[in-house]
């Protein structure tokens, strides 16, 4: 495992009018781990993937990405651009279309697959080989996250943890360095959830970074490195899963006073 | 499907919307004449599902934008189109030609305001304003200039284009009613510019003696040779933007419509495609624009009021929005329909004002663009 963070949240803060939903968090995530954020409902959690996204704007504090980059400030395409690719806690795919078109949209950007307009216009060869090439690997992604079968259905009209395995393949295409994933596995039912964890594993040995947002202490332990527990926009604390577990802090504000 | 959910279903798709539009209509236009637009709008409703709303659509195995072909019948139906286009203006007589001329320019219009209501989901108020551009670009070109008419072709699209950053960069973040209201605002001002500059554009007198358009070889005056030339122009647009909306470029504006947060979250700069659409859909109004002032000759502000914007965006709503052979089909029945009930021409505005409504309260999904 190599030191360097892919990613350094330094003293990061939002105010929603009174309330502060981040108040100065600060996480390093290292190159090669699985770090996972746990904590309860309204702890912040996704408010800080909005933050890294884009789609907020901090109060205060920076994000570092890969030692070089400032985050902060910029408009969520141009992360993404830099190799960072989300999905949302309430799903966010285009519904009236195609399985495999979600997916084709997400290759869209990639430097390998761009033409030009005119190449569009008089359908070139480049365009025709282009769109071939794209729509292969769009194939290969929805095999990859194990619905290939339903690649033709409509995003709206696929079950619930064919959707969120769905928007990951969307993702996977993209050729992300950094996967943020919120809530991956809520709603999924067990045997989706052992797939699911199958594919996280995979995806960590192609050397994607992976952060996610969860909640079964199970599915947690299983591949996480690394847990941040959130808690009222702070950092209540972090370790490894097993020292996490035992952390009398965080089994109170799981189970303790509310 | 049990029948009291689909009788229902049936109620609010027609009945009611029959109902209110005979309501509604009754004190202005009387007993018989409120009958015919309820029937009308009716008849509009009816083409408009039977035909025109895509049914869920279950795709072929290997479907891909860029590698669809038209199904057999879409292809014949095409070409159909097509012969009749050019064979029927051989045995029009004069006033029936410029009908159809007229189908033309407003097919042009709508085709270039579909890539933003229909493509992109964004509603355009003012398109006509780009109409105008074109036109007086042209005008002023040809009159005081002696700039000929191929190059005005160009540089009146490519105006309206930049025109169009005008109105595209501060309303980027706009949407729904706010956006509508910004379009309005500017195809008011541009109609209001052209009134009152009188040394550039001779203000409500309009500009006279435009040149018509000339081939080396072929004189474009008849009527029909212009229907020809006019042809021509609506079949290169029909061209590329079937091949673009078939491309990358078409899946963005698609990706956009359907969500924004995870256009971007691939990587897709939404503003800049908005800025692209705007200034494509623009240019194709700044384009028929020339083609328009060389066949009248004369131009003025008259022609370019809000209400022909209106009357532009029903042809799109009424016939599918994002659907290209909609859209010709709504110009087409939108201009054809009230030479044929010519008493209808009077309550043209009533009846289009009252067709958007019943669009926006019955097919609330269709107006912000919620279908593939
Ligand atoms: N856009 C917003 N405006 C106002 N308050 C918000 C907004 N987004 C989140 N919040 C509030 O911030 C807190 C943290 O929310 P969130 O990050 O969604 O929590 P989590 O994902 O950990 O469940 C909650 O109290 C929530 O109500
Ligand atoms: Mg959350």
């Amino acid at each position: 495992m190599e030191n360097s963070a892919i990613l350094s949240i330094d003293n990061v803060g939002v105010m929603f009018g009174g309330l502060k939903a981040l108040d100065g968090v600060t996480i390093d995530i290292k190159k090669g781990e699985v770090l996972c954020i746990i904590g309860p409902n309204g702890a912040g959690k996704t408010t800080l993937f909005n933050c890294i996204t884009g789609f907020l704007k901090p109060s205060s504090g920076s994000i570092l990405y890969d030692g070089s980059v400032e985050l902060t400030g910029r408009r969520p395409y141009e992360i993404a651009s830099q190799g960072i690719y989300r999905s949302f806690q309430n799903l966010a795919l285009f519904a009236n279309i195609s399985a495999v078109e979600n997916v084709l949209i997400g290759g869209s950007k990639r430097a390998e697959f761009s033409y030009g307009i005119t190449d569009a216009i008089f359908r070139t060869k480049k365009f025709l080989t282009m769109e071939s090439a794209l729509r292969q690997e769009a194939i290969g992604m929805l095999e990859f996250v194990g619905i290939a079968g339903k690649k033709d259905n409509k995003a709206g009209e696929l079950s619930y943890g064919e959707r969120k395995l769905l928007e990951l393949a969307r993702g996977l295409i993209t050729k992300p360095k950094l996967l943020l994933l919120d809530e991956p596995a809520a709603g999924l039912n067990p045997t989706e959830k052992t797939e699911l964890v199958l594919a996280i594993k995979k995806i960590r040995e192609q050397k994607i970074n992976v952060v996610l947002i969860e909640h079964d202490m199970r599915f947690v332990s299983d591949i996480a490195n690394w847990i941040v527990v959130l808690d009222y926009g702070k950092k209540l604390a972090e370790g490894l899963p097993d020292d996490i577990k035992k952390n009398k802090a965080v089994i109170e504000a799981y189970l303790g006073t509310r | 499907m049990n029948l009291p959910s689909s009788i229902r279903s049936i109620l609010k798709a027609y009945i009611l919307p029959l109902v209110w539009i005979f309501a509604v209509s009754l004190p202005i236009m009387g007993m018989v004449r409120s009958i015919f637009a309820a029937v009308f709008v009716l008849a509009g409703l009816l083409v408009f599902n039977l035909f025109i709303r895509k049914k869920p659509r279950v795709n072929k195995p290997g479907f891909s934008w860029a590698h669809t072909r038209l199904s057999s019948a879409g292809r014949s139906a095409w070409i159909f189109a097509l012969a009749a286009a050019i064979i029927l203006p051989l045995f029009l007589n004069g006033y029936s030609l410029d009908v159809f001329t007229s189908v033309l320019f407003y097919s042009m219009l709508a085709l270039g305001l579909n890539l933003l209501v229909g493509d992109l989901g964004l509603l355009n108020l003012g398109y006509i304003a780009f109409y105008g551009i074109g036109a007086y670009t042209y005008a002023i070109l040809s009159t005081k200039f002696g700039i000929g008419f191929w190059s005005s072709m160009m540089l009146g699209g490519i105006v309206a284009s930049a025109f169009s950053l005008i109105i595209a960069i501060p309303t980027l973040r706009l949407k729904g009613d706010y956006l509508a209201i910004t379009t309005l605002g500017f195809g008011e001002i541009i109609r209001i510019v052209l009134n009152n500059w009188d040394s550039l554009t001779n203000g409500p007198n309009g500009i006279m003696n435009i040149p018509r358009p000339s081939l080396p070889w072929i004189q474009l005056s008849t009527g029909i040779r212009f229907f020809y030339l006019v042809l021509c122009f609506v079949i290169i647009q029909i061209y590329i933007l079937s091949r673009i909306k078939r491309s990358m470029f078409g899946r963005y504006a698609v990706a956009i419509r359907e969500n924004e947060r995870a256009s971007e979250m691939v990587a897709i700069n939404t503003y800049k495609v908005k800025t692209l659409y705007f200034m494509l859909s623009a240019f194709f109004g700044g384009v028929a624009g020339v083609l328009f002032a060389s066949k009248q000759m004369f131009v003025s502000p008259d022609s370019f009021t809000f209400i022909e914007s209106v009357y532009v965006l029903a042809m799109v709503i009424l016939g599918g929005m994002g659907n290209i052979a909609g859209v010709l089909l709504g110009a087409f029945t939108l201009v054809v329909l009230p030479e044929l009930l010519r008493e209808f021409v009077i309550y043209r505005m009533l009846i289009f004002a009252l067709l958007l409504i019943t669009m926006m309260l019955f097919k609330p999904n269709g107006l912000l663009g919620k279908k593939a």
